[in-house]
């Protein structure tokens, strides 16, 4: 995955300015930087849900930059995870409801990846009746039934306390050196940094490598 | 439509108050057709029970058959009717009857086997009349004998059944001029006639248009009320749920998948609540008492229910358009940057 000089603005302020970023395959990188820096739209226009408005967005070395809503919303469907600050489920689909919902991989064993993520003995349960850290992980499978190569996370431990908030960065960094995917997680707790390979900063819509 | 589904099971509570609202609207636009349906025929039934297709009228009648006087026809071929309002007296009390005067050897209508003077009732004049009980003419004191029941009302009121043999007896006897209402299944029109077919004649029954263009237009305000009040529900519905579907839509739904739900859960409510109105509307003719006129028309009432159902559609494009108008990265929570 890679932004080749993306230039972005908002209300006639320049919120991205001349980013460049490569993530590999295999690779988990933390954004960490103060509000409205600009965090969150690079967020979005790495996850297709806004079209950078200057430079090049290229997903699988294919340019991805301008491609018109449907083809991104597919683009999101296979090749996007995403996991958000809430996990807002469905509540009225059980577990294993939420992930058949979108599942288009039939390949992926929904019940099985539930059961890797400790859900298992949930699966038939309702949003309502799990914890804050349980609903979160089945967010985080959610972002897998597809198979995504690229692996999306706004604040994913906001809600959540320590040590559940600990267990998700886990999951998040075993798949990408588990199972090869790229994984982008903006977060404000410097406690779940070292997870992660790499640590930007975004500040002033720049972006700076703060640890390799 | 498995989401739309599981959505419903699951949250019965807040889908059965919707039905309830929903059954509510259209029991009442049921009820309402029955109730229409009952009075229209009531009006007009002695005139549906002809078995005629056209009729010729005075042309200055207004298309009323007890206000037509045509010259009897010198062709005894032709088939005429006439139709007379009278007050009769019944054991010592007056009532008000409309006297049908249909020709003998047709199948016209039910007065095959009557001889001259007899008349056939309908039961809503009384339920304590026999065959050989005499009604009397109060104004020309001529005596028409019972010779058994037959179904007819007209302009909300009992119809005797009788024989031209015994109308123009009874014109003789009352010693007024020779004429007749209608004549009968003629298709040569002339420019002082007015040709008419059966349902023209039951619509131009007095006050038949008036009553039920009242009606059509409770049940079209009624359809039009029970639209709204459906799409403000899914409205509603829609907006509580915008965080859900915002996430979906960011994750790469269809929203047709979103859509396709709502659409299954407006069809499968508005098809409920007319299928259960139906089964409440034979409820209530069953146990509504036989003098408030009540009918149920399946036809007439699955038609309204098909209405309702297409207008809920309809009604249910405002939230669709919500749910495309969603933009999920407001919902996500951040600035639309």
């Amino acid at each position: 995955m890679r932004l080749q000089h993306v230039s972005h603005q908002f209300d006639g302020q320049l919120v991205l300015n001349n980013i460049n970023l490569n993530v590999s395959p295999g690779e988990c990188i933390a954004i960490v930087g103060p509000s409205g820096s600009g965090k969150s739209t690079l967020l979005y226009i790495l996850g297709l849900l806004r079209k950078p408005e200057h430079g090049t967005f290229l997903l699988n070395e294919r340019d991805v930059s301008d491609l018109d809503e449907e083809q991104r919303r597919l683009l999101r469907l296979h090749e996007v995870g995403f996991v958000f600050q809430q996990a807002h489920l469905i509540p009225y689909l059980t577990v294993l409801e939420q992930l058949e919902l979108i599942q288009e991989n039939r390949n992926v064993d929904a019940k099985e990846l539930l059961q890797e993520l400790g859900l298992e003995h949930r699966l038939h349960h309702l949003p309502m009746t799990l914890s804050g850290g349980e609903k979160q992980r089945v967010a985080v499978a959610r972002a897998l039934v597809n198979s995504p190569r690229l692996i999306l996370a706004d604040e994913p431990t906001a809600s959540l306390d320590y040590e559940n908030g600990r267990r998700v960065m886990e999951l998040l960094s075993q798949q990408a050196h588990r199972k090869g995917r790229s994984v982008v997680v903006i977060t404000h707790d410097e406690r779940m940094l070292d997870v992660c390979d790499r640590v930007l900063r975004v500040i002033d819509g720049t972006l700076t490598e703060i640890r390799n | 439509m498995q989401l739309g589904w599981k959505e419903m099971w699951r949250q019965k509570r807040k889908f059965s108050m919707l039905f309830v609202i929903t059954l509510l609207i259209v029991m009442l636009t049921t009820l309402i057709t029955g109730l229409a349906d009952g009075l229209a025929y009531d009006n007009g039934s002695a005139l549906h029970e002809l078995n005629a297709s056209t009729y010729r009228l005075d042309k200055d009648s207004d298309g009323q058959l007890t206000r037509s006087f045509l010259d009897v026809p010198a062709d005894s071929s032709i088939a005429t009717m006439s139709v007379r309002p009278l007050t009769i007296t019944l054991n010592g009390k007056k009532e008000e009857v409309t006297l049908f005067a249909l020709p003998k050897g047709s199948d016209i209508g039910p007065v095959d086997h009557l001889q001259k003077g007899e008349v056939l009732y309908d039961s809503s004049l009384s339920e304590n009349l026999r065959s050989g009980d005499v009604l009397t003419d109060f104004v020309s004191e001529y005596d028409f004998t019972i010779a058994g029941e037959s179904i007819g009302r007209y302009s909300h009121g009992p119809v005797l059944y009788t024989t031209n043999e015994t109308w123009f007896d009874y014109l003789r006897y009352s010693e007024q001029r020779p004429y007749v209402s209608a004549e009968i299944g003629t298709n040569h029109s002339a420019s002082d006639t007015l040709m008419m077919s059966q349902q023209e004649l039951i619509e131009s029954v007095p006050g038949y248009s008036a009553e039920q263009s009242t009606f059509t237009m409770m049940r079209a305000f009624l359809l039009v009320i029970g639209t709204f009040i459906l799409t403000a529900f899914f409205y509603l519905f829609t907006l509580q749920k915008l965080p859900e579907l915002g996430i979906l839509k960011a994750i790469g739904l269809s929203p047709r998948i979103i859509g396709q739900a709502l659409l299954f859960q407006v069809i499968v409510i508005v098809s409920s609540a007319v299928v259960t109105s139906i089964g409440i509307m034979y409820i209530a003719d069953a146990v509504i008492p036989s003098s408030m006129p009540f009918i149920v028309d399946i036809g007439h009432v699955l038609r309204f229910g098909f209405m309702f159902i297409i207008l809920s559609i309809l009604g249910a494009l405002l939230p669709l358009w919500k749910l495309r108008q969603v933009d999920a990265i407001e919902i996500i929570g951040g600035k639309a940057s």
